[in-house]
């Protein structure tokens, strides 16, 4: 697992905070989560020790609070999203929001699993080490997500 | 899929928490650490606190015990009304006849001698300490008291001066110097 020497807080809680958001494709949410881990952290160690235990601490609060609620969400769909239906090809400053239409369509975790490996470098193992997931299922996790971003990518 | 995978970076790395938002946390994280120090620092002090507390108690308690003790033991050589060794009305007759004992029987308050009237000592160990006991009647009427007299050693040095009652008998307790003395009257 990289560790790099030492980030700022700054740089740690921005990291946390895309990592909460590949998994909870959702801002709020992912700013709560970061929020909590961040303060329960620092209660027990008294200060944010390495990434990987922040992703770690974030990661499980998202199973504690997020899966086991089951929440459902209902998206009012803005001007963008409706532009970007409407289109039917995405240019620009439209590639974000097709982007975020692509991972909505997503497990979240395979939205995990590409965040860590192409977002974070992290090598399948070493995901694998943080989730506590097979390797094998890693890399057909990584496997199929790239698949089906294509898939979505080609069908745009 | 190059392409895809630089958007997808871009994507996350577009995705920012709000800096207000990074302030408020890092302004909770103190005022959390700021809560545990004062805790912390309390706890060092009420573990002394409740540990004063402790050891007041224990030797609140001990000296109750030692002076209990004592006050039990007199009670009882009191009761026993076993021979003298000496009798004699004068202090120095019967000190001279109790020649083991290495400090003065008489004792230092002028008041006592001249109020009681010595009838006789003999020796007797209180607390494993040797004793003169010394018997006396007061001047006043005739029942007899039974004076203690033995050097405060470190078993009985927290025995507290007073007047104390044991089956019946009463025992006023004071010390002069280096001396204990215990005065048993009754029954």
């Amino acid at each position: 697992m990289p560790a790099p020497p030492s980030l700022s807080a700054e740089e740690l809680l921005q990291s946390g905070f895309r990592y909460a958001y590949a998994l909870t494709h959702h801002h709020h949410d992912a700013e709560d989560l970061v929020q909590t881990a961040w303060l329960k952290l620092h209660q027990r160690y008294k200060k944010v020790k390495t990434k990987a235990l922040f992703f770690t601490t974030i990661r499980n609060l998202y199973i504690d609070q997020y899966r086991r609620r089951q929440r459902v969400r209902f998206i009012t769909l803005t001007s963008e999203h409706e532009g970007l239906s409407t289109s039917g090809t995405v240019t620009g400053g439209d590639t974000k929001v097709a982007i975020d239409q692509m991972l909505s369509k997503l497990r979240d975790i395979e939205r995990e699993a590409l965040f860590l490996h192409i977002v974070e470098g992290y090598s399948a193992n070493e995901i694998a080490d943080m989730t506590g997931r097979p390797r094998g299922t890693v890399l057909s996790l990584i496997h199929r997500s790239r698949k089906k971003l294509a898939a979505l990518d080609a069908a745009d | 899929m190059k392409n895809l995978e630089q958007e997808f970076k871009n994507y996350y790395r577009s995705k920012r928490i709000a800096s207000e938002k990074i302030t408020a946390m890092q302004a909770s994280v103190h005022e959390m650490q700021r809560t545990r120090y004062n805790v912390s620092y309390l706890i060092p002090i009420a573990a002394v606190i409740l540990l004063t507390i402790g050891i007041g108690l224990w030797l609140h308690i001990s000296t109750d015990s030692i002076t209990h003790q004592v006050v039990a033991e007199i009670g009882h050589n009191h009761r026993q009304h076993g021979a003298l060794v000496v009798e004699s009305d004068q202090y120095a007759v019967v000190q001279a006849a109790l020649s083991e004992l290495d400090f003065p029987i008489r004792p230092r308050r002028d008041e006592f001698v001249q109020d009681f009237v010595l009838v006789g000592g003999k020796y007797c160990t209180i607390q494993d300490s040797r004793a003169a006991q010394l018997k006396l009647t007061p001047r006043k009427n005739g029942t007899v008291h039974t004076l203690y007299v033995l050097p405060i050693s470190d078993d009985i040095k927290s025995v507290k001066p007073g007047v104390y009652e044991t089956n019946g008998i009463q025992v006023e307790l004071w010390t002069d110097q280096t001396l204990l003395y215990g005065l048993a009257h009754g029954q």
